[in-house]
C-alpha cells in the first residue's frame, strides 16, 4: 500500500502487517496523557490490545516539571530503564505503541528512540485498525511475563536530535520553525517565526495518519522539505513529536525542541519576544 | 489424589476452580459427584445477595432437577402469575401499551404447555435462593471444599500442574494450593483471565445502570399487571420496574445514569414517581446499585491446564437472562470432561471439545444478548418519534401502539421465551459421533425436537416400576446412558462389559418391552427415541446425545458401542476430517 506512510519507513506499521508476523518479543504500549489520569486508566482497563501494557505519558515518558522547564521535560534514562526492564523489554523487543490519538504514540516513540532503542514502531490507526483487523484485544491491567533468559538492557541518550531552549533564542532566520498545535493556541502566542502547522490534521477522523502524498502538501505548504533546517514544537512535545515522525518517515531531518511552548513561556524576556516579533500567517 | 499438603507445604487437589458464583459451584457440585477433589475460592464472603440474575431457563431447570436443587428452590422465587413476561407502559398509572406474556392462563396451563419439552419450566427465582442451593448441594461431597473469603492473587502453570496463592480477604494469609487443572469461572472481570487469558474479543458496552430496591404500595398496580419486568417509554422517566421481591417486598426501578456521583434521593424520588405516573405516592428508598455491562469472548476457552466458563469466557449485557445460565451449561459440558481426562478414561483432547461446542454456543449468546439491548433501544427511541405532546399526556398515538405491539412480538421472542435458545442447542466436535442425519437449524424462538447426535436428549415421561413418573432428562449422569425402545438384551451386555473395560460407567436403559426398566408414560417416547426401530441412542454425561446406534447381533453391537465410546473418548481419530467436526472459531 504505497499510499501509506508505512510503505516508506518502519517507524510506522500496520495492523495486518503485526498480525501475520508474530513475534514473541513484542510488547504493545498504549500511551495516554488525558487530564483525569484515573480515567485514562479505567479507559484502559475497559479495553486495550491483548498484552499491552498502560503507560501514562507523565510517569513513563517525561520527568515531572520543574519551575523552568515544559511541561513535558525528557524522563531520567535510569527511571526509563526501570520501567522497561520491569515490562521485561530488552534491547531486541520490538516496541509497538498506539494511543487515543498518534501524537501520544509518537512521543512515546520519541522518547523511546532518543534513549536508544531502535525496533520501535507506532501502530497507524491504533486499537481500532486492531481490531478491524481481527486482532485480540483484553480488558483489565495486563503483567508481561518474564523472560526465561532475560537479556540486558543497555539504554543511552541522544538517538534523536533535538534543540535546547538556549537554542531556541537565537535560532538563525533560514530555519523552517513548525507549531505543531491546534490553530487557536498558535494564535493566542507562539515562538518567533514559527508557522503553524497542526499535527491533528495529518490523522483521519478513524485515527489513521493520512496518505503520503497528503502529508507530502502540508511539509510542501510551510517549506518544509528535504534541504531545509526544521525544528518543530506544540505545547509539551508530543503534538510535534508526531510531525518529527511523519517528516522522518518523508526522508526529512527534523528537531525536537522538547520543551515547547510550556518552558518557552516561563520566561518574560522570551514573551517579550514572541509578542513583539510576531508573525500571523 | 488427596487434599493433603505436600512437602513445600502446598495442598494438591485434582480441581481448582476459582470463583463461587453459580457456574463455579455447579462445576464443584458436578465434580464432587463423580469424587473429584475440588477446592473453590471466592473472594466474597458469601454467595450473591445482588437483586440480578433471576431467569432460571427451562435448560438450567432441568440440570436442578438432575442435581436436587429444583427441589430446594420449590417455595423459593416469584409466582408464574407475578414474573409473567414484560409490560411496556407511557406511565404505570395509566396501564400497559403493549406486552409480552409468557402465558395467558393459570400456572397449571403454563407447566402443562412447558411439559411437552420439558418436565420443567423456566422460573424467576432470586440468585441469592439458587447459589445458595446449588452450595448446598456441593458441600454434601467430601471431596469438595468450599473456601469463601478467599481470593486469588497468584495463579502460574508447571508441567503437570496449575499452581495459585489464596489470600484470605479477613486475614491477609496466604496459601499454595497446585492442582491438575483450574476452571476460572471468576466473572466477567476475570482475574485468572488477566494473568493467562490469550485475548478477546469484545462488543458494545452498556454502562452506568442504576437499580435502586425501594418500598412503595404497588401491588394493586404494578403487582397487578403481573409482569416480571416492566418497561417506561416516557423518555423523561426511561427505564424498567422490577417485579417485588417474593422475600423482602422490595420493587427494583432501573435507569441510565450517565454521572459517577449518584443522583440525590429526592432526583431518584420524582424518577420513581414519574415513571409510575402517581406523583404522590410514599416511597421508601432502601439500597441503590451501579451495574456496568460490557460486551466480549474470550478467543481461547483453554491454556494448557486453565479453563474457562462462564462470564469469564463471555460477558454480555442481561437481556435474555443468558449469563448464568449458559455458564451452567458450561461448567455442565466440561465436568464430565475433566473427570474422564482425570480418571485417565479419555484423552486430554477431550477437553478440547469443551471450546468447540460451547464457544459456537456463546457467539450466539453474546450476539442475542447484545442484540436485545440495542434492539429495544430501537423500538423506543422509533416509538418516541412524534409522540411528545401525547407523552406529555401519559398516553400514546394509535399508531404507536400498533408499532409497539408489532415490534414487540418477535423482541419478545428474543428475549423473554426463546424456547429454541433454551432447549436447541446442537453441538458439533470429536465428541460427538454424527451419523449423515442433520439438526434443524438452531433458532431462538422455536424448538424442534430430535435425536440427531449433538442434540440435548429430548424431554419424554417413563413409569418406573412403582408406578413412578419420570422424564427422561432425570435418567442423564453422571455416566453413559445407552437408551432405547424394546431394547435387546445384548446392548445390556455390551454396556456392562465396556463400563468395566472402558472404566467409565454406561447404564443400559431398555423402555418398554418384555424386560423393561422403564414403560412410557404415552406414545411420545417411541415417537422420538424410536424412529427407526433397533435404534439406541448413547446419552453423554451432560444430556446430549453423543451417537446413535443400531446392531443386528450380539458382537455388533459391543463393536459399535466400543467403536463410538472410543471416539467420543478420544482414544481415537475420528475419519472425519477435523474441519468438517469442529468449525473454526
Amino acid at each position: 500500500m504505497k499510499h501509506k506512510l508505512s510503505s516508506l519507513c518502519s517507524q510506522v506499521v500496520q495492523a495486518d502487517t503485526l498480525l501475520q508476523t508474530p513475534n514473541a518479543n513484542r510488547l504493545f504500549i498504549e500511551v495516554r496523557l488525558g487530564a483525569i489520569p484515573e480515567d485514562e486508566l479505567k479507559s484502559y482497563r475497559e479495553g486495550h490490545i491483548h498484552g499491552a501494557v498502560y503507560a501514562q505519558i507523565r510517569d513513563v515518558f517525561a520527568a515531572p516539571p520543574t519551575p523552568e522547564s515544559g511541561n513535558l521535560p525528557l524522563p531520567e534514562l535510569e527511571d526509563l530503564r526501570r520501567q522497561l526492564e520491569r515490562w521485561h523489554v530488552d534491547n531486541d523487543t520490538e516496541i509497538v505503541l498506539y494511543g487515543p490519538s498518534m501524537a501520544l504514540a509518537a512521543r512515546g516513540w520519541w522518547v523511546l528512540r532518543w534513549a536508544g532503542l531502535t525496533n520501535v514502531q507506532v501502530l497507524d490507526g491504533g486499537l481500532k485498525a486492531w481490531v478491524n483487523h481481527g486482532g485480540a484485544v483484553a480488558q483489565g491491567d495486563c503483567v508481561p511475563a518474564a523472560k526465561s533468559a532475560p537479556a540486558p538492557l543497555v539504554l543511552q541518550a541522544g538517538g534523536m536530535p533535538s534543540i535546547s531552549v538556549a537554542e531556541m533564542e537565537s535560532l538563525p532566520a533560514d530555519v523552517v520553525l513548525i507549531d505543531a498545535r491546534d490553530e487557536a493556541s498558535y494564535l493566542a502566542g507562539c515562538i518567533p517565526h514559527a508557522r503553524n502547522l497542526a499535527a491533528s490534521e495529518q490523522w483521519t477522523p478513524a485515527s489513521n495518519l493520512r496518505t503520503v502524498s497528503e502529508i507530502r502538501r502540508l511539509y510542501d505548504s510551510v517549506g518544509a522539505t528535504a534541504n531545509a533546517d526544521i525544528v518543530v514544537y506544540c505545547g509539551g512535545g508530543v503534538l510535534s513529536a508526531l510531525e518529527v515522525l511523519t517528516l522522518d518517515a518523508l526522508g526529512i531531518p527534523s528537531r525536537l525542541f522538547v520543551g515547547s511552548w510550556s518552558e518557552w513561556n516561563k520566561c518574560p524576556r522570551r514573551m517579550a519576544l514572541s509578542a513583539s516579533e510576531r508573525v500571523v500567517a | 489424589m488427596t487434599r493433603a499438603p505436600d512437602k513445600k507445604g502446598s495442598t494438591k487437589v485434582d480441581v481448582i476452580v476459582c470463583g463461587g458464583g453459580p457456574v463455579g459451584l455447579s462445576m464443584a457440585y458436578l465434580l464432587g459427584r463423580s469424587g473429584v477433589s475440588v477446592a473453590l475460592f471466592e473472594r466474597r464472603a458469601s454467595t450473591t445477595t445482588l437483586p440480578k440474575g433471576q431467569y432460571i431457563h427451562a435448560s438450567t431447570g432441568e440440570f436442578f432437577r438432575q442435581w436436587g436443587v429444583w427441589d430446594l428452590l420449590e417455595s423459593s422465587g416469584w409466582e408464574t402469575e407475578r414474573s409473567n413476561g414484560q409490560g411496556f407502559y407511557v406511565n404505570v398509572a395509566n396501564g400497559p401499551v403493549a406486552e409480552i406474556r409468557a402465558i395467558f392462563g393459570p400456572h397449571e396451563d403454563y407447566v402443562k404447555k412447558w411439559e411437552l419439552h420439558s418436565p420443567v419450566y423456566p422460573r424467576k427465582v432470586p440468585a441469592s435462593d439458587y447459589e445458595a442451593a446449588i452450595r448446598r448441594q456441593a458441600s454434601q461431597w467430601a471431596s469438595v471444599s468450599l473456601n469463601f473469603n478467599s481470593r486469588i492473587v497468584e495463579v502460574n502453570e508447571s508441567p503437570g500442574h496449575v499452581h495459585v496463592t489464596v489470600e484470605n480477604t479477613e486475614t491477609k494469609a496466604c496459601n499454595e494450593v497446585a492442582a491438575r487443572y483450574l476452571v476460572a469461572c471468576d466473572g466477567a472481570h476475570s482475574f485468572v483471565r488477566s494473568r493467562l487469558g490469550g485475548g478477546q474479543d469484545h462488543g458494545p458496552t452498556f454502562g452506568n445502570q442504576i437499580l435502586v430496591e425501594f418500598r412503595a404500595a404497588l401491588d394493586d398496580t404494578l403487582g397487578k399487571d403481573g409482569f416480571f419486568h416492566s418497561f417506561i417509554l416516557h423518555p423523561q422517566y426511561a427505564g424498567w420496574f422490577g417485579s417485588k421481591h417474593p422475600d423482602t417486598g422490595l420493587w427494583r426501578y432501573s435507569f441510565r445514569h450517565d454521572e459517577d456521583v449518584l443522583p440525590p434521593e429526592e432526583v431518584i424520588l420524582e424518577r420513581i414517581r414519574g415513571a409510575l405516573g402517581m406523583p404522590d405516592l410514599p416511597i421508601e428508598v432502601v439500597q441503590t446499585y451501579r451495574f456496568d455491562y460490557s460486551t466480549g469472548l474470550l478467543r481461547q476457552w483453554r491454556e494448557g491446564r486453565v479453563l474457562f466458563a462462564g462470564d469469564a469466557a463471555h460477558w454480555h449485557s442481561p437481556w435474555g437472562g443468558f449469563g448464568m445460565n449458559s455458564g451452567i451449561q458450561d461448567a455442565n459440558n466440561l465436568a464430565w470432561k475433566l473427570d474422564l481426562v482425570l480418571k485417565g478414561a479419555a484423552s486430554d483432547a477431550l477437553l478440547d471439545t469443551y471450546q468447540a461446542e460451547r464457544k459456537s454456543k456463546a457467539l450466539i449468546t453474546v450476539k442475542t444478548a447484545t442484540y436485545n439491548s440495542l434492539h429495544y433501544q430501537a423500538i423506543a427511541e422509533a416509538l418516541r418519534v412524534g409522540e411528545g405532546a401525547n407523552f406529555a399526556q401519559g398516553t400514546i398515538s394509535p399508531e404507536a401502539r400498533l408499532f409497539l405491539s408489532q415490534r414487540v412480538a418477535p423482541h419478545g421472542d428474543y428475549s423473554v421465551l426463546h424456547t429454541g435458545y433454551q432447549l436447541g442447542t446442537v453441538y458439533s466436535s470429536n465428541a460427538i459421533v454424527a451419523n449423515g442425519e442433520t439438526a434443524p437449524e438452531p433458532e431462538l424462538a422455536e424448538y424442534v425436537e430430535t435425536t440427531v447426535p449433538g442434540v440435548r436428549a429430548p424431554h419424554a415421561w417413563l413409569v418406573d416400576h412403582g408406578g413412578r413418573r419420570l422424564s427422561t432428562i432425570d435418567l442423564w449422569g453422571p455416566g453413559f446412558v445407552l437408551i432405547g425402545y424394546q431394547a435387546d438384551r445384548y446392548w445390556m451386555e455390551a454396556a456392562q462389559n465396556l463400563s468395566g473395560s472402558l472404566g467409565v460407567t454406561i447404564r443400559c436403559v431398555n423402555v418398554g418391552g418384555k424386560q423393561e426398566d422403564y414403560r412410557p408414560q404415552d406414545a411420545k417416547f417411541s415417537e422420538i427415541y424410536a424412529k427407526r426401530s433397533g435404534d439406541m441412542m448413547l446419552v453423554r454425561p451432560d444430556g446430549f446425545i453423543a451417537a446413535k446406534l443400531n446392531a443386528a447381533t450380539e458382537e455388533e453391537a459391543y463393536n459399535e458401542l466400543h467403536r463410538v465410546m472410543r471416539l467420543v473418548l478420544g482414544l481415537e481419530k475420528s475419519t472425519k476430517p477435523v474441519s468438517d467436526m469442529a468449525p473454526a472459531l
